[in-house]
């Protein structure tokens, strides 16, 4: 008998389990690909489906997709009213930025995009292009951290997480084999082992940059001192109100501010107002760190811009940014084109070439 | 006393095997099924001449027939079927050989799990290849009406009823590769491929790929081939669309019985589409 009570009770027991749902105990909370901005609730009460809607749930990275939520207001409520986007959400209208003249080019690219590419690019004739995706990972990307989840730079077959801005950015400005004619390779500009750079790789080389303005320094010596720098320091929206970012400016070279690059010009603040943001211009023209800095940026009557002797990524051969473009700059009559620089840091030196029809063979300062 | 043992045995063994019953039709509302609940024959995939939705159904032949008052026919048949489980009555869609593979890129790459590193036998093959058939399995039977170009009216064991459109003519329902406004079969989910551990860990390896996981629910499950189907995720008996709160359509995951449509739905995608947090992100807002 008790063997008997044993069976029904098996039986009863196993098919009471069974009927219980297993799914309650099973169901992993949390177990979800979506994280960050976009896996907030309150924005996106739909999750999912604010993106992949409908039967289409293929996205080939194309931009109408973000600019259901990132584009004008009225897509904002239309995404509103299905439901898809929370009240919560203040969003800019990123959509306005590429349509700026210097931009990121998202629109010029169809389905050249593949989730599997694998960056920096290798076959010389791929086609460049870019899309939201390629800076977002639309499942990571969260507030103050728009490059979360993004794979940078190849260690052999291996690709570790962004860390830096600039990671980002070499993906394909750096060492793809399909850069356009006339496009260098900005790593080989930033890297510590140039006799010059802009602190965006690390700290700067030349310890005494006089024309810092605070809280700008070479080292950390003060809290609060600020020593390295990113590509979005200078490449971003002109509208210092609108997203931040390098989307789409109105100044050339996808600039936060305006940096005149032409020969032959008179000098004003917002001619190198770029410049100006971190070096004082006041030092500058007061010949603190160049006894010749004013003659010849102001010039008589014309003077020329600093991108005429600088680089403002980096100089392989010369220390101070020195590094001369060569559509103004020509050698000496004897074939010379060169800068000299005096010791480290010491800040005098000597010029060797021919500029605005001034022989400088050599000329020292 | 052998006799009540006998009985109580029975009983017991009884109580396992009912107990076995797919948990996926127990307790669900019987408003939702297929006709012959309660009255209610909205489901859309009844089609007898009961049916009160506004798609195809069978024409009314007359007073003495009960042919088109049938529901469970244009689907299945205990005899004469198909090879096909369970008792299947369908003929393939005549778009057989031209479905679109899922694409998820330029020049018709194919996605991570048709790259060559995975062997033959578990990725997703274009129609025939290696023996295998694309579609195949459920997601099949679901497109020899879905294509809305297969007569829905014309069973395999040789059956047909008149119907009031021969074919699904709602572009929303249906993915007919020569239609281009009809839902591409190229962009949805993909369909009925082998999805197994291995296949899983391909996918999660690719850059910038999440972590995906074999679905545990029993609610979202893979063919008896590890494919993954329109079934998946997807129960053609119960109709949870209700239009309003609830608009996920044939949802099988059905776990809130329809008071929490976005729990059912995130608790779908979850069972494969999966982040554990691992580098080189650390989850949190989950």
């Amino acid at each position: 008998m008790k063997k008997l009570v044993l069976i029904l009770l098996a039986g009863f027991v196993g098919g009471g389990l069974l009927l219980l749902s297993p799914a309650d105990a099973m169901r992993n909370v949390g177990r979800t690909v979506l994280d960050g901005a976009h896996g907030d609730r309150q924005l996106l009460p739909r999750t999912c489906r604010a993106c992949h809607r409908g039967m289409a749930m293929a996205i080939r990275g194309e931009e109408e997709v973000c600019y259901a939520c990132h584009g004008s207001q009225d897509e904002r409520d239309k995404m509103r009213r299905a439901g898809l986007l929370g009240d919560g959400a203040r969003l800019d209208n990123i959509a306005r930025e590429f349509r700026k003249p210097y931009r990121h080019p998202v629109e010029k690219s169809r389905g050249v995009h593949h989730p599997q590419e694998r960056l920096p690019e290798e076959q010389v004739n791929a086609a460049r292009h870019v899309e939201c995706v390629d800076c977002h990972h639309p499942h990571q990307v969260d507030r103050d951290q728009p490059f979360r989840g993004m794979v940078g730079k190849r260690v052999g077959n291996f690709q570790g997480a962004i860390e830096n801005e600039y990671e980002l950015c070499y993906r394909c400005h750096a060492e793809s084999a399909n850069l356009p004619i006339g496009s260098t390779n900005k790593h080989a500009e930033f890297k510590q082992t140039n006799r010059s750079y802009h602190p965006v790789e690390a700290e700067g080389r030349n310890l005494y940059v006089i024309s810092l303005l605070p809280p700008y320094n070479e080292r950390k010596e003060n809290p609060g001192d600020v020593t390295r720098m990113t590509c979005s320091d200078c490449h971003g929206s002109d509208d210092a109100s609108g997203p931040q970012g390098p989307h789409g400016s109105n100044y050339a070279g996808l600039l936060r501010l305006n940096y005149d690059t032409s020969d032959e010009r008179p000098e004003s603040r917002y001619a190198y107002e770029l410049c100006y943001r971190c070096h004082d211009r006041t030092s500058i023209l007061s010949n603190e760190s160049f006894p010749y800095h004013a003659l010849h940026i102001r010039g008589n009557p014309a003077g020329t811009s600093c991108h005429t002797c600088h680089d403002a990524h980096g100089s392989s051969k010369y220390q101070y940014l020195i590094r001369f473009n060569e559509e103004v700059v020509s050698p000496t009559a004897d074939g010379k084109l060169e800068f000299k620089a005096t010791g480290i840091g010491t800040r005098h030196g000597s010029c060797l070439l021919n500029c605005h029809g001034v022989e400088h063979n050599p000329m020292s300062y | 006393m052998q006799y009540k043992y006998g009985v109580f045995l029975f009983v017991g063994l009884l109580t396992l095997v009912f107990s076995c019953l797919p948990g996926r039709l127990l307790a669900v509302d019987p408003t939702l099924l297929l006709g012959y609940n309660n009255g209610v024959n909205d489901n859309p995939h009844n089609l007898s001449r009961l049916a009160t939705h506004s798609g195809p159904k069978a024409v009314d032949d007359g007073p003495d027939s009960y042919a088109d008052t049938r529901i469970c026919v244009y689907c299945h048949t205990p005899h004469g079927g198909t090879p096909q489980t369970p008792l299947w009555n369908r003929k393939d869609p005549v778009r057989m050989g031209s479905f679109p593979l899922f694409d998820n890129g330029p020049d018709s790459a194919r996605i991570a799990i048709d790259d060559a590193a995975i062997t033959a036998t578990t990725k997703y093959e274009p129609n025939g290849t290696n023996g295998v058939e694309y579609p195949n399995g459920a997601t099949k039977l679901c497109l020899s009406c879905h294509d809305g170009a297969t007569a829905i009216g014309e069973m395999a064991n040789g059956v047909t009823i008149t119907m009031t459109q021969s074919t699904i003519t709602d572009k929303t329902k249906i993915f007919d590769p020569l239609d281009a406004t009809t839902n591409d079969l190229a962009t949805t989910h993909p369909v009925s491929f082998v999805y197994n551990a291995d296949v899983a860990a391909y996918i999660s390896a690719q850059p910038g790929k999440s972590v995906y996981s074999l679905p545990t629910d029993p609610d979202v499950r893979l063919d008896g081939q590890s494919r993954m189907q329109c079934t998946t995720c997807h129960n053609p008996h119960v109709d949870t669309n209700n239009g309003t709160t609830y608009t996920l359509p044939f949802w099988a995951n059905y776990d809130s019985a329809g008071a929490d449509e976005q729990a059912d739905y995130d608790a779908t995608c979850g069972q494969c589409h999966t982040d554990k947090g691992g580098a080189p992100f650390n989850g949190h807002n989950l």
